[in-house]
This record gives C-alpha cells, structure tokens and sequence, in this order.
C-alpha cells in the first residue's frame, strides 16, 4: 500500500503533532517525523506545509540566529493551532477505529469462509 | 578555492535552481521560501558533509513542484506582464552580477541623496532667483552635502507610504533637472565661439568676428571720409545702435545720438558714421560731437577692372583676382581647360586706380 497518500492526509496532523511539545526549525521537524516513523516524508512537504498552517493561524513564528548557518525559523503552536491539533486527534481516533473495525469484519468474514 | 566555498556555491546553485521555478510568487514569499531552503541545505551538510542534494531533495523542479503542493500554492500557469516583470526581477537577482551591483547601488545611495538635494535646490533657485550669483552655487553644494550626510537618516524619516509618494516626485524632479543640464551641456557643446557670443547681442546687431559694431566708418578711395546709408543684401537698413552708445562716455555722462532724418523729418539710423554727444544727467554736453574714430586707415585704394561676361580672369599667386586678360589663352594639349594662369604672357588689364573702374 502506498504510504504516500495516507500521508498527505495526515501530514498536518503530524506536524502540528510533532511541534506541540517543543518549538522546531524546518530541518527539524522534518528530523522529527522521520524519527518518529513517517521516513518517506518529504522535506519540501513539510516545508510547505509549515507555510500553509502559519498562513492559517495555526503555528507562529520566530527567527533565531544560528552559528552554523543561515537564521533558523522557529515555529510554534498557537491557540488556533491547538485546537485544530485536538480536533485531528479526534478525527484520526475515530477514523482509525472505523478503518481497523472495517479491517477487522473483514479479517472475521475471511476466516469464517 | 576551499572545500568550504564549494559546498556552499553547491547549495546556492540548488537555491537558485528552486527559484527559477518560483518566480511567479511575490518576491517576500519567494525569498522566505528560498532562505528556509538554503537553511535546511545547510543543516543537512552539516549533518552529512558528503550529502547530494538533489538526492536527497529531489531536483529543483520536483522541490518547487512539492513545495508548493503543500503549501496550497497555484501552479505555474499562463503568466501575466505583472508576474513575467517578476520573474525577470527575480532572475536578474539571482544572476552572478546582482551581488556586484547590489552593492554598487548601496555604496552610490548617498550620492543619490545628494542629486536629489542639489536637484531640489537648484530647481527652487531657478524658479526664484533672478540672476545666478556664485553664492547659489555654493548654496547648491550646501544642500547636496546636507542631503548626503543626512542619507542614513532620510532613508527612515516618514511612513512608508509617504516616504515612496515624496521620494518619486524628488526623483522626478531629479531626473528632469539633469536631462536639462545635459541638454544645455551638449547645445554649448555644440555652439560655435561665434554663435556664442552673438547669442548675448540683439537680434538686429551688426556684428564683426563676434564683437557688435557701434560705428561705421566709410572712406572713398582718395581717403576721404564719407557719410553713406548702408543696407544689407535684403534692402534692410543696417541698424548698429540697438543696445549700444554709437561713442564711449564718463560714467557720469549717457551718449545722445544726433541723428539725421529725411526730407519728411524721418529719423534714419542706417546712416554712418553715427553722430553722438555725451551729456550729462542735466543734459549738458560733456564731450563733442564725434564721428571719426582715433585711427582710421589712410590708404588710397584702387580696385582692378571688373571682368564682363565672356573676359578671362587673371589670378597672382595667392589666387586673388588681379585683373582681365586682355587676349585670352589658347587651349593646349597639356591644358585643355583654360585655367587662370598667373604666369600667363598675356596682357592684363591692371588696376584701375584711383577711381574703380566700371568697364
């Protein structure tokens, strides 16, 4: 099954998930998911949707000076961003319990053949 | 070259290879966009020093076409003048010479800031001084080295709107003196000494070698003076005292022309040479009556017979007409055009002298 795709879906979720501990820069959020098992995802995805969730008053913003390059951009939660993080939450819980019940008749229905 | 400079030329290269595919974005989008980029190539070369980029990130195109994917950005589609102008901006700031030029531009703001005051100053003193004295040139300087010292500042002295609004009038202002200084510039450039100086006399003035004749004096050939009205080769009188005194005065004193006049009373003031007085302010008369200048040439003059249709002319050495040969030369194979000829052994019809000759 193609991974891909399921992540484009729950990319948002995800980098609202992975920045709600602990402010991140790009590179590292882009560390932390692939850490946290999401390998396949790509760095200008996450980039990307970074920008997107900001431009919608999902994350904030800051720049901190770095002694090993270019400025890093930080991004945070907000208030907004909280909100929807817990609405996703929700949503995947009651997603992924209507897939796995879907999964599991499924599984019943085979071996009961 | 260091290793250093070559990775880091690695990742502009990739940034800049990402831009090209954004430029149709507005410039603070497109930048923010490729700074987190080039921050991220960073920390990943940091982390792996041997790291290829496109490996990793994919090629520019697949970056910029994932990049805004995510981010909700349109695709690139047909592109307005507005986003063609941008893209070409962009380009032109991503190409090797924009850091040069960047720089250049940041180096001359202050001089720009001081045309902008020596353009204001000048157009104000243009517009109410009568005369130009050197202290508006000074003046001028002044307020061209107030603009540059002041540059930094001026660069923050009103909102931002404001600001763009006056600093686009000033640089009118600022681009419309110069095209005029250049174009004076070029027109004296181009103007004959000659010209020039006649530029400053009266339209009607007669002028010799640039300088106005006040006084004309005629002589006939015995060396007498004579009193003549003068026309140029249009049948218009020759007008030498529009602007000028006809004689030199004190400086207490004002010449007064004694003029002739016509049978019908007519003032004419063709008629040479010019007859003045100076008086003074209660109108005495403080110097005579004076026609002849203090040296006047003496000479008798002669003048050659003038040639009638149909006579050859005899030239001397120089080429001056010298007279009529009276029995004309006879074409020869060597000469096969009778050319004046100076050693001619014709006879020539000299000077007639005293009185010009009208044969």
């Amino acid at each position: 099954m193609d991974s891909t795709q399921l992540l484009k879906g729950v990319l948002d979720a995800a980098v609202l998930a992975v920045v709600a501990p602990e402010d991140g820069y790009g590179y590292d959020v882009v560390r932390r998911l692939r850490d946290a098992g999401l390998t396949e995802v790509g760095d200008a995805s996450v980039y990307g949707t970074l920008r997107r969730l900001y431009q919608a008053g999902c994350l904030t913003s800051y720049v901190v000076p770095s002694d090993e390059g270019p400025h890093r951009k930080y991004y945070g939660l907000t208030p907004a961003g909280r909100g929807q993080l817990d609405a996703s939450r929700v949503a995947w819980k009651d997603f992924s319990s209507t897939v796995e019940g879907l999964f599991s008749a499924s599984t019943g229905r085979g071996d009961a053949r | 070259m260091s290793d250093t400079t070559v990775l880091h030329e690695d990742i502009e290269a990739y940034v800049t290879a990402v831009g090209r595919h954004l430029t149709d974005l507005q410039d603070d989008d497109r930048s923010e966009l490729l700074d987190e980029l080039r921050g991220h190539a960073t920390a990943l070369r940091l982390e792996e020093p041997d790291v290829d980029l496109e490996a990793r990130l994919g090629s520019a195109s697949a970056y910029a076409r994932e990049l805004r994917d995510a981010a909700g950005l349109p695709e690139r589609g047909p592109r307005s003048l507005t986003m063609r102008t941008r893209a070409v901006k962009a380009r032109l700031r991503s190409s090797r010479v924009a850091p040069v030029v960047t720089r250049f531009v940041t180096e001359m703001t202050p001089l720009g800031w001081a045309l902008r005051g020596a353009a204001v100053a000048g157009l104000v003193l243009a517009l109410t001084a009568r005369s130009r004295t050197p202290a508006h040139g000074f003046l001028v300087v002044g307020v061209a080295l107030a603009a540059w010292l002041a540059a930094p500042r001026l660069r923050r002295w009103a909102r931002p709107g404001v600001r763009r609004l006056v600093l686009r009038a000033v640089d009118v202002v600022t681009v419309v003196v110069i095209g005029l200084l250049f174009v004076q510039y070029v027109t004296d450039g181009t103007r004959t000494p000659e010209a020039d100086s006649s530029a400053a006399l009266p339209a009607s003035a007669v002028v010799n070698n640039g300088n106005p004749v006040t006084q004309i004096h005629a002589v006939g050939a015995d060396g007498s003076p004579l009193t003549v009205a003068l026309y140029d080769q249009d049948g218009t009188p020759l007008d030498t005292q529009s602007g000028y005194d006809a004689i030199a005065c004190p400086d207490d004193a004002s010449s007064l022309p004694i003029p002739y006049r016509d049978t019908s009373g007519q003032i004419l003031t063709n008629v040479y040479p010019l007859r003045a007085v100076c008086v003074d302010a209660n109108g005495a008369v403080v110097e005579p009556l004076t026609t002849s200048p203090t040296t006047l040439p003496t000479t008798i003059w002669a003048s050659p017979a003038v040639p009638l249709v149909g006579q050859h002319v005899e030239l001397d050495a120089d080429g001056n007409y010298s007279g009529v040969l009276v029995s004309a030369p006879s074409p020869s194979p060597t000469q096969p055009n009778a050319t004046p000829s100076a050693s001619s052994s014709s006879t020539t019809s000299g000077f007639a002298s005293p009185t010009p000759s009208k044969s």
